[in-house]
């Protein structure tokens, strides 16, 4: 039964409901296990093997799959495509989610501020392939809405999705209407919450918009921000599923015209699913794994000296 | 055979001891007041009782069962929360059947039994109300009636008053008392007022930083504390109290307050048995409680005293005086003469009212012998004193 | 003048985020070709011809019904998992608490897509490629289910558990007549949550899956794409059929999902 004399533990505890404890965390322990840690470890296993997963026979390679993919000016070119990607994303959402919330910001309690609100926060709880399916027609070249109103004001129209320089700042467009809308819903949470007295005292003091900006209302969200980052950070070093609808993936492939829409996510695809190199493919997963994680320990680290707490 | 005994229990929480060997038995159908300052570990007396803290050193005995064999629902202990702890979201009936439904009894046994509780605790057109709807001491008395349609061994409430206001607490006071003598369970009641403990307990447990100072009845409590805080903690205005030196000098006993050089004349008889000790400390503690205290020199010891203030009342007065560094407070009824501020008087406190308490605050017995002669000599002296007058 | 180029901006911004849906309804109620026209039409017709053909011709019920399976039977065994999960990180004194809520949380941080090889081997040995088990399964446990709970658990009295405790309630009946009731909230949160994530998935059940009679609705729309190639108004259709269902949910529960959102992220973030 129970023991009670002497029990390091002084908070009190029947042992049977140790038992339904874990018991209770099992199902969730064991899901997460199976799938996620087990791939986890598996991942960083399989990278240095040549293997077919579905006979079991695999050779030792060590290095050798990296070096293979060392030597793939492709693989080169989908690390720069997706730096490119984050390096845009990550600034264009924080900044532009930030501006709509703090545009959005006065009217939000009233009815129609709520409204717009939704409206921004909506692209994002939409599935993906389905809303991409008409910006592929905004973005047709000769039939498309966004070359047509172009078109009528004489300005340029570029090739959009077609194009080898537009092909990427296409997809860039289409994620930030689709991701901004989260970004914005959490800066508006942060600044609905700001304390008043101290904006107020900060006006009563004479500063001006800008300098109330700088210096109070920048610190006071940071935690926000920095979160805003992180996310986006992950979410664009990850995207898959409109990069795949917008260029082309569904008539097999995606990657863009001349591979310039080809991500770390779109090359693993295509090289495991299409071209069934799955040594490669893992040692590339591998690869973007450490990169995914450093980033975001490192941009926690760095947040941990800027980021101001209240 | 006792309704619950603690043998030499001990509780600490990591290095922190909270209880230092409690010692103590409550029997059938008595309603014992747990009583202390906050943080003296009457909460966890009770909580050990009920199984949700387990003592670090000692045993508990639940009638002639050991508690630390069974788990807190087999103990059959019924606990009244402090804050009530009601389900928000079921109503006064099914607070009161939750347990009982748990325990599968049958539906018209359930209602039988809650019938008779709601009876008890005055209820009985709310059972369909939601906690939310209603008023603290309804509250309470749903809390209350859950614990009792469970027909306890042992009723635990823990500060059960404290959230209420002062109307509703007296009234409570009654009717808690009134439901203990009709289903004559064996109580433990934990508070921190006295005025509580003094009027609904049997006998009273009182508690300071861990430890039992004294187990009495309320009588008891009152009348021979066995420690200085007991004396102080009980009694409105709180106990005199003032630190002394016994002395002898030209063949006189006398006492001086630790403090300064007030010399005060006192009767050999009074402390005989504890100055045949050897080495005695000379140091010691002298109370007094202010409803005793008479102006003018009169029977028993009398200070020279210099009054500084008066709280009117109504009803009395609270007058307070100073004898050197130490402040005493008397009393005075509505109709009587008030002093000035600034006045030197004397106050005399007779022999019998006096208790004194050695240098580690713990109660000095007077021999039986020794109030007796002290008994004689005022009556001798009650004469000569109604005779000189 | 400042408050009016405000307002200004404020309605061109609610129009540009919701050009997109509303076209979608205008090519997909247009005219045959409307797609193709300059200048663009800016109304929709209402011609719902082409809706009927992608239910009625298609294999449109058989994908929603792929759906609505994935979708509910996440939604039950997630909440099942992390009701449970929640309940015993914050009430049950269990060793390693501490470790073992961490651990789940750290699921989160792990980086999806590099995973995803692993997993596909994982899934193959296991047989739950190309099987409704595989679309389900690797998704009835969630963080953020059990974070949220957990919070909600926490934010109890203790006096609740207590009480019951010492009334010698077990703690099945406890969970079952006082913790989920209570939760109630949380309960809704992670349902809306969930099936956001379930419905809108796409990638999972596109690499794990080859034939096409499993596929939920996101990955049947890629198939339309390649039967319909240009065929503007049957392709919007199929994505209009498919984004109703959520626009309906999202308008319906607008308030209680951006305040999950807020509250939630901010919560469980780190």
């Amino acid at each position: 039964m129970i023991t009670v004399f002497g029990s390091k533990k002084n908070t009190f505890r029947i042992p049977w409901e140790t038992f339904i404890g874990y018991g209770l965390l099992l199902p969730s322990m064991l899901i997460f296990l199976v799938f996620y840690y087990v791939p986890g470890v598996f991942l960083a296993y399989i990278s240095f093997f040549h293997w077919n997963i579905f006979s079991s026979d695999s050779t030792f390679v060590g290095l050798g799959n990296f070096r293979i993919l060392f030597n793939q000016p492709l693989f080169w070119r989908s690390l720069l495509n997706s730096l490119y990607y984050a390096v845009v994303m990550v600034p264009a959402s924080t900044m532009l989610s930030l501006g709509i919330a703090l545009l959005l910001r006065e009217g939000i309690h009233l009815k129609r501020g709520a409204v717009v609100r939704s409206m921004v926060f909506l692209p994002h709880v939409t599935p993906i392939v389905a809303t991409s399916i008409i910006w592929l027609w905004l973005f047709d070249p000769q039939f498309g809405l966004f070359n047509s109103v172009l078109g009528y004001f004489h300005f340029p129209q570029p090739g959009w999705l077609g194009s080898t320089h537009w092909a990427m700042p296409s997809v860039m467009i289409y994620s930030l209407w689709h991701s901004v809308g989260l970004y914005t819903v959490l800066f508006l949470g942060a600044l609905t919450t700001l304390p008043r007295s101290v904006l107020e005292a900060a006006k009563v003091d004479g500063a001006k918009k800008w300098y109330l900006f700088r210096r109070v209302i920048l610190p006071l969200v940071s935690p926000v921000t920095f979160l805003v980052i992180v996310l986006s950070t992950i979410d664009s070093l990850q995207s898959f599923s409109q990069i795949y609808t917008l260029t082309g993936g569904p008539h097999g492939g995606a990657g863009g015209p001349a591979f310039s829409t080809t991500t770390d996510s779109i090359l693993i695809y295509q090289t495991a699913f299409l071209y069934q190199h799955f040594s490669l493919a893992s040692a590339m997963s591998l690869i973007l794994f450490i990169l995914i994680l450093a980033l975001t320990l490192m941009q926690k680290w760095i947040a941990d000296r800027l980021v101001f707490y209240r | 055979m006792e309704a619950l005994q603690f043998h030499h229990i001990s509780k600490k929480f990591g290095a922190q001891s909270v209880l230092s060997d409690i010692n103590f038995s409550v029997t059938q159908g008595e309603f014992l007041v747990v009583i202390g300052p906050s943080g003296c570990g009457k909460s966890t007396i009770l909580r050990m009782i009920a199984g949700l803290e387990h003592p670090t050193e000692g045993s508990i005995k639940l009638g002639h069962r050991n508690a630390q064999d069974l788990t807190p629902g087999e103990r059959n202990v019924g606990m009244v929360f402090q804050n009530y702890a009601l389900y928000p979201h079921l109503n006064v009936y099914e607070n009161l059947a939750f347990a009982l439904k748990a325990a599968r009894m049958p539906k018209f046994q359930i209602q039988n039994r809650i019938q008779k509780v709601a009876e008890i605790i005055e209820l009985q057109g709310m059972l369909r109300k939601k906690p939310g709807e209603l008023s603290g001491g309804q509250k309470q008395r749903v809390a209350l009636g859950r614990a009792l349609v469970r027909e306890p061994y042992i009723f635990l409430l823990d500060e059960p008053l404290s959230n209420l206001d002062a109307i509703l607490r007296e009234k409570m006071r009654i009717d808690l008392r009134r439901i203990h003598d009709e289903t004559q369970i064996s109580t433990i009641y934990v508070t921190h007022d006295q005025v509580e403990a003094m009027t609904m307990a049997d006998r009273i447990l009182v508690m300071h930083n861990g430890k039992i100072h004294q187990i009495g009845t309320p009588e008891e409590i009152y009348n021979r504390p066995s420690t200085l805080f007991v004396a102080r903690f009980f009694g409105s205005p709180a106990m005199n109290a003032a630190q002394i030196v016994l002395q002898i000098q030209n063949h006189q006993w006398i006492f001086s307050s630790l403090h300064h050089e007030q010399v005060i004349s006192l009767d050999p008889k009074i402390l005989s048995t504890y100055i045949q000790q050897e080495n005695y400390p000379t140091e010691l503690w002298i109370g007094f409680r202010p409803e005793t205290v008479q102006e003018g020199i009169g029977m028993g010891i009398s200070f020279n005293v210099t009054v500084t203030q008066m709280e009117k009342l109504g009803s009395r007065t609270h007058v307070h005086v100073k004898w050197g560094n130490d402040i005493f407070v008397y009393l005075l009824r509505h109709d009587d003469a008030l002093p000035r501020i600034g006045d030197v008087i004397e106050i005399s406190i007779p022999y019998s009212e006096l208790h004194f308490f050695d240098k580690n605050q713990n109660r000095i017995e007077l021999h039986k012998k020794e109030i007796k002669e002290i008994n004689q000599s005022l009556r001798f002296e009650e004469e000569n004193f109604s005779e000189a007058n | 003048m400042w408050k009016y180029i405000m307002a200004l901006l404020r309605i061109f911004i609610a129009v540009a985020f919701i050009i997109p849906v509303y076209w979608t309804f205008v090519i997909a109620t247009g005219a045959k070709g409307a797609a193709y026209s300059l200048p663009p039409i800016f109304y929709p017709a209402f011609h719902f011809h082409a809706m009927w053909i992608v239910l009625t011709q298609t294999k449109w019920f058989r994908y929603l019904f792929n759906s609505i399976l994935i979708t509910t039977l996440t939604i039950l065994s997630v909440l099942i998992s992390s009701i449970a999960a929640g309940y015993a990180l914050s009430e049950i004194n269990v060793k390693g608490k501490n470790i073992i809520f961490y651990l789940m949380l750290g699921v989160m941080m792990l980086p999806g897509q590099a995973l995803l090889i692993p997993q596909y081997v994982v899934m193959f040995h296991l047989h739950l490629l190309n099987s409704y088990a595989g679309l389900i399964l690797p998704f009835t446990a969630s963080s953020s289910g059990i974070f949220l709970f957990r919070q909600y658990f926490m934010k109890m009295p203790k006096s609740y558990r207590e009480v019951s405790l010492v009334e010698n309630v077990s703690t099945w009946t406890y969970i079952r007549r006082v913790a989920i009731p209570l939760a109630k909230p949380a309960v809704a949160t992670v349902t809306l949550l969930t099936f956001i994530s379930s419905w809108n998935q796409f990638q999972w059940p596109l690499i794990m899956t080859d034939t096409t009679t499993l596929d939920p609705i996101e990955l049947a729309l890629t198939h339309y794409m390649q039967t319909y190639q240009a065929n503007w108004r049957e392709l919007t259709s199929a994505s209009l059929l498919a984004l109703l269902p959520i626009i309906i949910v999202f308008l319906f529960t607008q308030k209680h999902i951006v305040a999950a959102v807020a509250g939630g992220e901010q919560g469980g973030k780190d």
